[in-house]
């Protein structure tokens, strides 16, 4: 297979279309495994899931499976789940932990680092066994760094670091982890897992588009108001119910929300809804605690501030969905062309009080799992959406709603009302950019 | 087991056990026939059903759920399920179910009796076909001449695996 010329790659991106094969061509899609997931800095985990050293997990970048594991000397590494000697996976389950990883296949066994500390047959090489040969360790990947917690991984061993590629995104990181009155967030229990058939970059399009839910989610949020209309107040309503409803914004409603895009991909809306359990002025006891809480960690003014900092959908290019009020993050794995998977977690914020968890695991539940009522819409039209594009015939898609009308908005950003195709052209800018480059 | 009832214990023990197939089966047939508000109903106003994430799931409270959910949210997924814009549902799956080993468990007293059961999912909905399948636990309260439920937890075997949307309880 040869990959696409450059001049190619970039006759698919115009300013406002875009060619079907960017979500149905397989070329495309090993492409993208090379120069998107391959480059940039992708999310690989968060540091509270190797908390001990020899702690490790089994999670990927793009179609590689990869190892993170906390070395003895308290540093975390991210390896390729490979064996030197004859390809075997090293770590078969999801995690686990230990003095040192041994190879299922012959029996290397390898340190905390990777590096390789024995082999059952040293014997029979010519000229000896060379047991520091680099050659003979499992392979780490070109970089590693974190931003509070979260760690990511670059297969790059050239390009920006992980602070540049983040750039002014890193506000919203921020916010997550200062909305703990510790400073930090905590990824608990394993992801609920689902999957549809359909392009990856289909749903990182849709977390941000702010005038489907009106159309996909009219079941639920019309179940929702029914549901709250024959039961009594709103606020008595469970939160995912008043989430639900809240997709029932008018476009004029989304329309006074503003949403930003930076040229590196990544993409944040504003907040939009602030009712019942989420409403950061609400009286209940759980939440004037965790506020006296705050207040006590970071000040009165500071608190203020932090809250003020309303977003909804963050996302981090390539794959990475969040929500700080939420307390919830997706990872958009990649598959096939076709095939994409969400693996999608919650977090507790450390020194909150524990009913905010448990508010957020139950929410996290009824708004990511595969029986989510909103999701299931999603995901049936992200299907459909698959086979209306893999359709020859009508080549192009049509990306250009307030194209040319974005305001600047920080250093590098540009922004807009909400109901604004930006953010699509702002991830596909960068996917342009990044395809492109040789 | 030497295949005879010689006690009038275990006579009622078969009846009482007898009882709750028949209700379980009932409850299939509800979601089967898509009788959801019927299925709803067999819930006590406090009424539980969840299925877990994780294998051995200890609690829905700090453990992700695939579904938890209280009589509100039942309310609102059976309206979405009723609804003609529900998009996951064009065209509606079509569930059968099939319930075996049913046991009465340990653990319940006079107001509430513990069940323990298998079952078989197959579902089919624009032309892919699946099949669910695991254990259901329920917790039944007397109700005249049947049971209410007050709580019901599912294991499927596949709890932690990837799943497309599922729409229609287990």
């Amino acid at each position: 297979m040869t990959a696409p010329e450059r001049s190619e790659i970039e006759s698919l991106v115009e300013t406002g279309r875009v060619h079907r094969r960017v979500y149905t061509d397989p070329e495309i899609f090993a492409l993208e495994m090379d120069r998107i997931f391959g480059r940039v800095w992708v999310l690989v985990g968060h540091d509270s899931q190797v908390r001990e050293p020899g702690d490790w997990l089994r999670t990927s970048i793009g179609l590689r499976d990869v190892v993170m594991i906390r070395g003895a000397d308290g540093e975390i590494r991210v390896l390729y789940n490979r064996c030197p000697h004859r390809g075997m996976t090293v770590c078969v389950p999801s995690k686990g932990t230990g003095r040192r990883l041994v190879c299922p296949y012959h029996g290397w066994a390898f340190d905390t680092a990777g590096k390789l500390l024995g082999v059952p047959q040293p014997g029979g090489y010519e000229g000896g066994f060379e047991i520091d040969d680099a050659r003979y360790s499992m392979a780490p990947v070109a970089r590693v760094d974190s931003y509070r917690g979260f760690v990511f991984a670059s297969l790059a061993a050239d390009g920006p670091t992980l602070g540049e590629y983040l750039g002014e995104i890193s506000d919203t990181l921020d916010n997550f982890c200062d909305r703990a009155p510790e400073g930090e967030v905590e990824l608990v229990g394993a992801p609920l897992r689902q999957t549809f058939e359909g392009n990856w970059k289909l749903h990182m399009e849709n977390s941000v588009d702010t005038v489907h839910p009106g159309f996909v989610h009219r079941s639920s949020v019309e179940a929702a108001q029914r549901h709250i209309s024959d039961s009594g107040a709103a606020d008595e309503a469970d939160q995912a119910i008043q989430m639900f409803n809240a997709n029932g914004f008018t476009l004029n409603e989304w329309d006074s929300t503003k949403i930003h895009g930076y040229d590196g991909g990544h993409v944040f809306m504003d907040g939009f809804y602030r009712g019942g359990i989420i409403d950061p002025d609400r009286r209940d006891p759980v939440f004037e605690e965790y506020k006296a809480r705050m207040s006590a960690a970071y000040g009165e003014e500071r608190m203020n501030r932090i809250f003020a900092r309303e977003t909804f959908n963050n996302l981090i290019y390539p794959n990475l969905s969040f929500n700080t009020r939420f307390q919830q993050l997706r990872v958009i794995r990649p598959v096939s062309v076709d095939r994409t998977d969400i693996h999608s977690y919650v977090f507790r914020l450390k020194g909150a009080p524990e009913e905010m968890f448990h508010t957020a695991v139950k929410f996290v539940s009824t708004a990511n799992s595969p029986a989510s009522p909103v999701l299931a819409d999603d995901l049936a039209v992200f299907e459909q959406l698959q086979i209306g594009l893999g359709s020859e015939g009508v080549e192009w898609i049509d990306l250009s709603r307030r194209s040319g009308q974005e305001e600047p908005f920080g250093n590098r950003g540009v922004r807009d009302r909400a109901t604004s195709e930006l953010p699509m052209r702002t991830m596909l800018g960068a996917w342009r950019r990044y395809m492109a480059a040789a | 087991m030497n295949g005879t009832v010689s006690s009038a214990g275990s006579v009622e023990a078969l009846l009482q056990l007898r009882r709750v197939e028949e209700f379980l089966f009932h409850e299939a047939r509800l979601i089967d026939e898509r009788r959801f508000e019927d299925w709803r109903d067999l819930y006590t106003e406090d009424g539980v059903y969840w299925v877990p994430s994780e294998p051995d799931q200890d609690n829905p409270v700090d453990r992700l759920s695939i579904f938890y959910e209280n009589r509100q949210l039942m309310d609102v997924r059976i309206r979405q399920l009723r609804h003609n814009a529900f998009w996951a549902q064009i065209p509606p799956v079509r569930t059968r179910h099939v319930i075996g080993n049913v046991t009465i468990e340990e653990g319940g007293g006079a107001d509430e009796l513990h069940a323990r059961s298998s079952f078989v999912m197959l579902e089919h909905r624009d032309d892919r076909r699946r099949v669910f399948g695991g254990e259901a636990r329920h917790r039944l309260r007397p109700n005249g001449d049947g049971f209410k439920i007050a709580w019901k937890r599912v294991d499927i075997v596949d709890c932690d695996g990837t799943h497309g949307f599922i729409s229609v309880p287990f």
